[in-house]
């Protein structure tokens, strides 16, 4: 599509020449028809800004470019005090303008309306949590949590719910955001035109920890969508566990962990955290740190250094039971 | 007027009793001083938040504030700014030049008068000692509820909001209410209310949207302390209440607000630009109409800040076409001050250097006002720094420039001093390459997917840079306020020299001395024009022929 | 506010002026509290706990009370209008007590019906909704006994008596939200 490449060429980025921003989280580089609607209208809000923005300035050159005195004119200018037909104009201008917004925002408005559910669509519950966010797919019974798995060029309906505040669910490269509100059912479409992995993040303010709040969209294509949900579906391998990592599945088994997590075919039902049956199938963790041992070892010892204030801060393991219980968690794929 | 009394450290008895005589008058234009300064202040430590905020944000990962810190700090911001900054000082230019500018002797309650001023002030002081008693609000200017609740906001923070808005929004319907009474009872006589002076009329407007904006703001707090201590359920959404209610009743009073912050510092440039520009103001009427019918509008595109919470298609495309029509009368006003300075005769003093920043900065803020109000484009702008950048571009580039523009107008009035031209424009050009700098790169940062109230972000988004110029901006921002502080100490520790009526003024305050007597006037002035001052220096081109 | 007596433009005492500001404002402040209310109520079923809407038995005496105290109200205003100062303080007298008993019947409906802030809905909001509408006709009581002792101490004539017009018009206006809540709450 020509016209999207020449958005995202021209368009407010020009102007901040090397712009830095990495594409996987700017409104420009669009990869749905939901987002490009909205870069395209906002391209054309844009350019009409400018233009008018050039008019005020360039009157208000001219006008004092002529208003210097001359040295020693003392002499008052004429006085002028209205002119009914300037009036109108300039009153009459802006209102055609600002119904020719109008118009281009409804007709947007209506480009991206959800389209009617089809059998082929893809239904996810986005649950906003203080602060992250949990993913369940209805149809195929998966649960998960900071990485939201879809298959690309299908349409995804998301239904937005939250447990405590309100949140808001957005991913620029894809969509605007709507909010997710307590009590009240919201409900939005996303769908990427490519497969990618693109930047989420949580848009309304939600407490402490609302900078950390971050997720990702991961779109594939449809036979490793698939592979990745037949992934999910399948149950823990029941592979003996080394003597390590029995060792660690019991501190959390057995541990305070099951009062706020849930993993698939343990004791383990709570649900103030994350699901950790598949946590090693995932890059991210926590609302955005990239999963890696070093990370983990941190949030484990103390999740608070990591993330202040994030809900499992009271909770800190000794150094002695990290090593087990990591071993257990890294067999969770 | 000697306002530097308290000033000094060590005072003596006779200081001491000055200080007294301050605490306990009723006069306007003290409580003007008074209005102002402390407003003044208020904008300072707002300010210096600020400078935090940006300390924070300039790299990835910084450590400056922790979370915690930094929502209580911007949260302050934001109320700082707006409560404690921008609305008091255009009351205290009210208070000071109302009475002046219509030709009364005072304000016509100077009892009422001094009690809005004492509860505004201790209202502020209210707010902030909450930072030493368990920590001050942290939940944003706006407060979404249900995060306000008790479940999820324990401790006193939400409480002092509440009392303390409550407080100042009493305060500030007590002083408008004032300056409405005032405006209608006491104007001299031939003074027909088409014939006061536009920032009178800016004023009576702005204070008519106070009177039916703050007391939705009083119901918005009051709600929210019986929720968090009487236990009522209207914001509970765990127990049946709603998070919406919280918006709109939030809202109804939130966006006249704006109007309430803008349009006193547009009655500002409506004095200034015509008596820099030797004009009468183009067009009096649509522009007294415009300011009239943003009022009214004002109450009518409150939703516009709630595009995003799921409203209803027919409802999103009602307000977002209301706020669209404010661009008009809006319009109206810009273009009435260009051709006010079109044709004119230019004095390029402080005062019209910061009035053309206005035209300029507030346009930007305007068109991206704009942008927001179409919703599909809110719904990827809102909560970003779009938005941020656009209501600094109004609110620093619009309501802050028109009151500098204004500080440098009245002060040899208020004072019998005249500001340092040379400090007052390096101030002015610190102060315009300062804001772009932090304010410009915040609507590339929204659109590059960077939400605001977030204390923190990934390096890997790339924002790091723009954040990092932006910081450097905020603080040519600070030198240039800097220079204004420098200004105003230096200029009231020389002697005055008391011009009465520098600029060659329009407007009845320009008879008067500088500082005015007591009572301002011997006798009242009769008015036939607009422009008394003119007439009587021209009468060959009076307005009155 | 003696300084309300100076020079006006409008032709009308200051005070008035002041009080008709006050009134528009005040209708901002019921306003939102009264949409607030029907916000909710076509929100959930309404009432939570059907009790309270069924006994009009203390809310309907309640409203004649105050339709009375307006009456005696208005006695008052044409008793000083005339001059007749021991008449205004007589029945200013009367008003004020029938606005304690009206404020009384109010505590007592609340008690009686045993309703907590917390218990759905309702109970939060009539105490909201009566709450302030019985702070502002307390507020009202206090404007009264003002006129009550200026009057004693023959403060007003038939020509001055700023005080007791204001007064009055508060009062009316606190009555006229009444019977809005009343309808609200208990009718429609
Ligand atoms: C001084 C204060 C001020 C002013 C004057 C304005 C003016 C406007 N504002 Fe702004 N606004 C704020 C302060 C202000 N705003 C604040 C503080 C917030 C954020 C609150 C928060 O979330 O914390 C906000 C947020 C805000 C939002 C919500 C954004 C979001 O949260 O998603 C919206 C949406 O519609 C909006 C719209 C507008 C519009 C349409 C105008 C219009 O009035 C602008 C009109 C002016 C012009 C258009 C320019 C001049 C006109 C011409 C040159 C004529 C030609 C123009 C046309 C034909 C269009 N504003
Ligand atoms: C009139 C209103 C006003 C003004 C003038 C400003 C001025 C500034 N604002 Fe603010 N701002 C708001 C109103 C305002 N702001 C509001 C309403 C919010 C939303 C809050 C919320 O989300 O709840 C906000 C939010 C806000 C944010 C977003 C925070 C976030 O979302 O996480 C940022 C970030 O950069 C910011 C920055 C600034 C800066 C750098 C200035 C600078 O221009 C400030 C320049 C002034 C100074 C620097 C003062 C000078 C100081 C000195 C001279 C020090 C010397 C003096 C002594 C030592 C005595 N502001
Ligand atoms: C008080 C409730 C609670 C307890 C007890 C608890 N957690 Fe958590 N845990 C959470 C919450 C909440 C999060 C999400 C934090 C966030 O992202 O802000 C979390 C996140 C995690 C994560 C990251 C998961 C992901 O995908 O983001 C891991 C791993 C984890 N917890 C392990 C443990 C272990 C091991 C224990 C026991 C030693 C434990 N937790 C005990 C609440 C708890
Ligand atoms: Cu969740 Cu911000
Ligand atoms: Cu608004």
């Amino acid at each position: 599509m020509a016209w999207r490449k020449w958005i995202s060429l021209i368009g407010f980025s020009l102007l901040l020449a090397g712009c830095t921003a990495n594409p996987a989280t700017t409104t420009f580089n669009t990869n749905s028809s939901i987002a490009a609607e909205k870069a395209q209208l906002f391209n054309i809000l844009f350019w009409m800004g400018v233009v008018v923005f050039l008019l005020v300035v360039v009157l208000l050159t001219i006008a004092v470019i002529r208003g210097r005195r001359k040295p020693g004119d003392t002499t008052e200018p004429f006085q002028n005090h209205g002119n009914v037909r300037l009036e109108i104009l300039w009153t009459v201008i802006p209102i055609l303008l600002v119904i020719f917004i109008f118009f281009l925002t409804v007709r947007t408005m209506n480009a991206v309306a959800a389209p009617p559910r089809e059998n082929g669509d893809l239904t996810v519950r986005a649950i906003g949590h203080r602060w992250f966010w949990e993913f369940q797919y209805p149809d195929l019974g998966i649960t998960t949590a900071n990485e939201l798995h879809i298959p690309e060029d299908t349409n995804v309906h998301i239904e937005l719910v939250s447990v405590d505040v309100i949140h808001s669910f957005w991913v620029p490269n894809l969509s605007g955001k709507i909010d997710v509100v307590p009590g009240q059912q919201n409900s939005m479409w996303i769908r990427a035109d490519n497969a990618g992995t693109f930047m989420g993040h949580c848009a309304e303010f939600c407490g402490i920890q609302h900078a950390n709040m971050h997720f990702n969209v991961i779109a594939d294509d449809a036979s490793t969508f698939q592979a990745w949900v037949e992934g999910q579906q399948a149950g823990l391998a029941d592979s003996t566990l080394t003597d390590l990592e029995a060792q660690g599945s019991k501190i959390v088994t057995a541990g305070v962990c099951a009062g706020c997590h849930a993993i698939d075919g343990t004791n383990m039902l709570g649900k103030t955290g994350p699901n950790l049956t598949h946590l090693y199938s995932r890059s991210i963790f926590a609302g955005g740190f990239e999963l890696n041992d070093e990370n983990m070892k941190q949030w484990l010892r103390d999740s608070g250094k990591l993330k202040p204030g994030n809900l499992m801060a009271g909770i800190r393991l000794p150094d002695d039971q990290i090593e087990a219980v990591m071993a257990y968690l890294k067999t969770l794929r | 007027m000697t306002s530097q009394a308290g000033t000094f450290p060590y005072m003596r008895r006779a200081e001491k009793s000055k200080l007294l005589s301050w605490a306990l008058t009723t006069d306007h234009k003290r409580i003007g001083i008074l209005y102002l300064a402390t407003a003044f202040i208020f904008f300072l430590v707002g300010g210096i938040e600020a400078l935090l905020i940006r300390l924070q944000l300039a790299q990835p990962g910084a450590q400056v504030l922790g979370p915690d810190a930094y929502n209580q700090v911007f949260t302050m911001h934001g109320l700082t700014m707006i409560f404690l900054g921008a609305m008091p000082i255009a009351i205290g230019f009210a208070n000071y030049f109302v009475p002046l500018m219509i030709g009364a002797r005072d304000m016509v309650f100077p009892r009422l008068n001094a009690l809005s001023y004492w509860l505004f002030a201790l209202g502020g002081l209210f707010m902030y000692s909450s930072f030493l008693l368990g920590g001050a609000p942290d939940k944003g200017w706006f407060a979404y509820a249900p995060m306000t609740e008790r479940a999820f906001s324990p401790g006193m923070r939400m409480d002092f909001w509440s009392l303390g808005v409550i407080g100042l929004a009493i305060s500030s319907t007590v002083g408008s209410i004032n300056i409405i009474v005032t405006i209608f009872q006491l104007r001299a006589r031939g003074m027909s209310i088409t014939k006061v002076p536009m920032f009178v009329w800016n004023m009576l407007i702005t204070s008519l949207i106070g009177i039916f904006a703050f007391p939705s703001l009083i119901v918005a707090a009051a709600l929210l302390l019986l929720d968090r201590q009487l236990g009522t359920v209207f914001f509970n959404t765990a127990q049946g209440g709603n998070a919406m209610l919280w918006q709109h009743i939030f809202w109804f009073f939130g966006h006249p607000e704006v109007y309430i912050l803008v349009l006193p510092a547009m009655g500002i440039m409506s004095e200034v630009i015509p008596v820099f520009s030797r004009k009468p103001l183009f067009g009096f009427m649509a522009i007294a109409f415009s300011t009239a019918a943003i009022g009214v509008l004002s109450f009518t595109v409150w939703a516009h800040h709630m595009f995003s919470t799921g409203m209803s298609t027919i409802s999103l495309l009602f307000f977002a076409a209301d706020s669209f029509l404010i661009g008009v009368p809006t319009g109206v006003k810009i273009f009435s001050w260009l051709a006010t300075m079109w044709g004119g005769k230019l004095r390029f003093d402080t005062p019209l250097l910061f009035a053309m920043g206005f035209i300029v900065m507030f346009v930007i803020g305007g068109i991206t006002g704009i942008h927001v109000a179409s919703v599909p484009v809110d719904w990827q702008v809102t909560d970003t720094y779009y938005v941020v950048g656009h209501f600094h571009y109004v609110l620093f580039g619009g309501t802050i420039l028109g009151f500098l523009s204004g500080l440098f107008y009245w002060f040899p009035k208020m004072t019998g001093r005249m500001l340092s031209e040379r400090l007052g424009k390096l101030s002015f050009w610190t102060i315009m390459v300062g804001m772009n700098m932090v304010f410009f790169p915040m609507h590339y940062l929204g659109l590059a997917g960077m939400p605001r109230r977030i204390y923190t972000y990934p390096a890997d988004t790339g924002w790091a840079f723009w954040n990092l110029f932006e910081t450097v901006g905020a603080f040519i921002t600070a030198l240039g306020f800097l220079i204004i502080l420098i200004n105003l100490i230096v200029t009231l520790r020389s002697r005055p020299t008391n011009p009465q009526d520098p600029w060659d003024g329009f407007t009845l305050e320009w008879t008067t001395s500088s500082p005015p007597p007591a009572e301002n006037f011997a006798e009242i002035p009769a008015v036939r024009s607009r422009r008394p001052l003119w007439d009587a220096k021209h009468p060959d081109m009076a307005d009155t022929h | 506010m003696n300084q309300a007596t100076t020079r006006s433009r409008s032709g009308m005492d200051s005070a008035k002026v002041a009080m008709l500001v006050v009134l528009g404002s005040e209708t901002f402040f019921f306003g939102p509290l009264v949409s607030a209310y029907l916000f909710m109520r076509g929100m959930y079923p309404w009432p939570l706990d059907g009790a309270p809407l069924a006994r009009l038995a203390v809310p309907g005496v309640n409203t004649l009370i105050l339709l009375a105290s307006v009456v005696t109200m208005w006695l008052a205003l044409r008793a000083i209008r005339s001059g007749r100062q021991p008449m205004l303080a007589r029945w200013s007298a009367v008003t004020l007590l029938l606005g304690l008993v009206f404020v009384a019947g109010q505590v007592l409906e609340y008690t009686s019906n045993n309703m907590t802030p917390s218990d759905h809905g309702f109970g939060g909001v009539f105490l909201t909704l009566m709450g302030f509408h019985a702070l502002h006709l307390l507020a009202g009581v206090i404007m009264l006994a003002l006129v009550f002792f200026r009057a004693r101490l023959g403060d007003f004539t038939a020509r001055r008596h700023v005080a007791v017009e204001v007064s009055a018009w508060f009062w009316y206006y606190v009555a006229a939200v009444w019977l809005v809540l009343f309808s609200v709450l208990y009718l429609v």
